[in-house]
């Protein structure tokens, strides 16, 4: 039962996440403002990246994956093609939401 | 009859009426059928864990859609637009965490409940602790659901919810009752057929009245065919809360501590399948689901804009005008459907029926509760299967009752029903989330860290209901809307608060012993595989081979089977192995089947596999039928 420290590589990745979180959106809203629709976009897919990076990283790095067992590299690279999927489905939906006239009234 | 912002003539509403009654008496019949693939504890509520992967995941349709959902994400979709798939499509960020973390764990180590985990990995006191939690989590939302089933009826056809919730209890208590998880699971996934028959032919008609899609995609507003909205504007609608709110916490929250969706993925045949039930879930599900419940209100929003620009009814067609946004969806159904009642009732029966599935699984769930959690280790340790059997049958229909009850106090409940759904749940999920989260990643995490960051993560929780501003440093720090309304953020908070006590109190306590996290978490798989399977796993990769006539041999023990040594060749079976034997109807879905030991390989070029008369009975094998063999591990 041994009680080790954390390692200092596990409080720089802490640090690393808090940086993060302050610093994405404020340079995010700086450099597009909060009405573009990118901004959303990239808001939810930035965070959402950081997320989905350390969960992979959480699984392979404990061995809850391990590409060399059974099919489970084909298990990491769906969840890989999954988050590009999302990604590439929601950023088309902003192009061809943007980019298409309004026939309606325009007030 | 005036319901719902609409006006349907008497006759029209009996029709209706009777296509609900009769459709609510199908489903009845249909689930108690299932009673008959119940013989023990193990199938009433796992069903045996025999399935093949798409039956739990088709089922998940109807228990995903629950109540309120067209009418809720339709009025959100006549407000805001496409955004309304928003809570549907965010879910894959945190799926690394299930899919190879929490699901893998609570598969192999056979827990279940939650709760047993908790007393495995931590404690008895941890266990108790959340015993208490995801009941009330589950209560709270059986309860929740049957108040919204009263609303939703009575304002439809005006009858009083003090007689027609009781009804709808009644009825969904006696097929979880009697049939158990493989009724739920084969009633869950008959109403998912005709919601998604119901929901696409009301999008269908909407299509047809507008234009069609060139046509309704012009005349949505630009910000309306948007998949985000504001990133905080909005104080009940904002990309930045519905990140930390939905795609975090509520997600983390409805996969990994939703008993009755953890024990779906439980009644599949192996972790492969479940990962396939998972994925399809998530890529095909809930996109179809949010375009389902939500297509209505975006195709209101371009018949009002296009009826703007004609300056009256589009012609063939009434005037749409939708008066309350909350009516969205059957005002904009019905007018489209050209007041058809047979049409509209259907519709209307298949989306009551939605209200029933989702309450249907967590009665089921309350029940594997009640029993694996308080009267089996509590009350009657000792007993044999059948009387387990009956008192979990006694479960469901107590948890029923207990819902019923609720129902008075949500009823005296004030403000919107939204918001009554959200302060309970995101006040109740924080601490037991971030719990299960650091028990299940984080070797070093113990009982007592466990046991503190559940009740004092619960206490600042609940705090901030009477405290909000305390939400608002975090809000800020990630740019999140501060206007004081924090409905996303609060569990944000929760889980950010109890992870931080937990991570203290771990720091400066002794780390658990060996005991206490092998196989019960992420970084000690390998040990979960090999005592679920009982020797080293076999993760060699053979064919499914089929076709295949089972022979008696009375020499063989209960789930023992013997296979040839070429059978054995094409599937890469070793002795030992755990298989899968399945009738070969692949529609079947893995109703008829049972695992099985690998006993012996016999010599010979032939395909054969031998097993007992038990065995076969076991696995529900007709006569006559050939069957297929998986090996699994």
């Amino acid at each position: 039962m041994s009680n080790k420290p954390l390692s200092p590589k596990f409080w720089a990745l802490v640090a690393g996440v808090i940086a993060i979180c302050y610093f994405y959106p404020r340079l995010l809203v700086g450099l597009l403002g909060k009405e573009n629709p990118w901004t959303s976009y990239l808001y939810m897919y930035g965070f959402g990246l950081l997320t989905f990076g350390i969960g992979m990283l959480v699984i392979l790095k404990s061995g809850a994956l391990k590409p060399s067992r059974g099919n489970e590299r084909f298990w990491m690279n769906l969840l890989l093609g999954g988050f590009v999927f999302f990604s590439t489905l929601h950023g088309l939906w902003v192009i061809l939401a943007i980019n298409v006239p309004f026939k309606g009234v325009v007030e | 009859m005036n319901s719902f912002g609409v006006a349907i003539p008497d006759d029209a509403a009996v029709i209706i009426g009777f296509i609900v009654v009769g459709y609510f008496i199908l489903i009845t019949a249909f689930g108690t059928y299932f009673a008959r693939f119940s013989a023990n504890i193990n199938d009433f509520f796992y069903s045996g864990q025999r399935f093949s992967w798409w039956i739990p995941a088709a089922s998940m349709v109807a228990t995903g859609i629950g109540s309120y959902s067209y009418l809720k994400y339709s009025q959100q979709g006549y407000e805001t637009g496409l955004s309304s798939t928003l809570t549907y499509l965010n879910d894959w960020f945190i799926i690394p965490f299930f899919m190879f973390g929490w699901l893998p764990i609570v598969y192999y180590s056979k827990v279940k409940s939650i709760p047993e985990y908790f007393e495995r990995r931590f404690n008895k006191t941890a266990r108790y602790i959340a015993v208490t939690i995801i009941l009330a989590y589950m209560f709270y939302y059986i309860g929740y659901n049957l108040f919204t089933i009263g609303v939703a009826v009575e304002g439809m056809f005006g009858l009083n919810p003090t007689y027609t919730v009781p009804i709808i209890a009644f009825i969904l208590g006696a097929y979880v009752t009697f049939g158990g998880q493989t009724a739920v699971i084969f009633t869950d996934l008959f109403q998912g057929i005709m919601l998604y028959i119901a929901g696409f032919t009301a999008i269908g008609v909407g299509l047809y009245a507008v234009g069609g899609f060139s046509e309704f995609w012009g005349f949505l507003p630009v910000e309306h065919r948007l998949p985000f909205v504001h990133l905080t504007d909005d104080p009940k609608f904002n990309t930045a809360g519905l990140f930390w709110g939905e795609a975090l916490a509520g997600s983390i929250a409805f996969t990994f501590m939703n008993q009755g969706f953890l024990m779906r993925y439980l009644t599949i045949k192996s972790m492969n399948d479940a990962r396939k039930a998972n994925v399809f879930n998530l890529l095909i599900t809930l996109p179809l689901s949010a375009i389902i419940v939500g297509a209505v209100g975006w195709i209101g929003k371009a018949l009002i804009e296009k009826q703007l620009l004609m300056g009256g009814a589009i012609p063939g067609y009434n005037l749409i005008e939708i008066q309350d946004n909350f009516h969205t969806f059957i005002v904009v159904a019905w007018e489209t459907l050209r007041q058809n009642s047979i049409m509209f009732g259907f519709i209307i029966a298949a989306l009551t029926a939605a209200l029933m599935s989702t309450i249907d699984t967590l009665i089921n769930a309350c029940a594997a509760i009640g029993i694996y959690d308080i009267y089996k280790p509590l009350i009657k340790p000792e007993a044999d299967d059948k009387h387990y059997l009956v008192a979990a049958r006694w479960a469901s229909g107590i948890s029923t009752i207990i819902g019923l009850l609720l129902v008075i106090w949500f009823a005296k409940q004030k403000g919107s029903l939204m918001s009554i759904h959200y302060k309970g749940i995101m006040v109740i999920i924080p601490a037991i989330v971030t719990t299960i989260f650091l028990g299940a990643f984080w070797k070093r995490f113990n009982g007592i860290a466990a046991c503190t960051s559940m009740i004092v993560g619960s206490v600042v929780t609940l705090a901030t209901v009477w405290y909000p501003d305390m939400i608002r440093p975090l809000s800020e720090f990630v740019m999140g809307p501060t206007n004081g309304e924090y409905i996303y953020f609060r569990a944000m908070f929760g889980m950010t608060a109890s992870a931080v006590i937990g991570i203290l109190v771990t720091l400066f306590t002794p780390a658990p012993s060996k005991e206490k996290t092998h196989g019960l978490t992420a970084s000690t798989l390998d040990v979960a595989m090999e005592v679920y399977k009982g020797a080293k796993p076999n993760h060699k990769i053979g064919e499914k081979v089929a076709g295949l006539e089972p022979i008696v041999d009375e020499a063989l023990a209960e789930k023992r089977i013997a296979i040839s040594s070429s059978l054995a060749k094409r599937l890469k079976a070793e002795e030992g192995d755990i298989v899968y034997l399945s009738d070969d109807r692949w529609w079947l879905g893995g109703l008829r089947s049972e695992h099985m030991k690998l006993a012996k390989i016999f010599d010979s070029d032939e395909h054969q596999v031998k097993l007992s008369e038990a065995s076969k009975k076991l696995a529900y094998l007709l006569e006559g039928k050939t069957v297929f063999l998986e090996k699994i591990i």
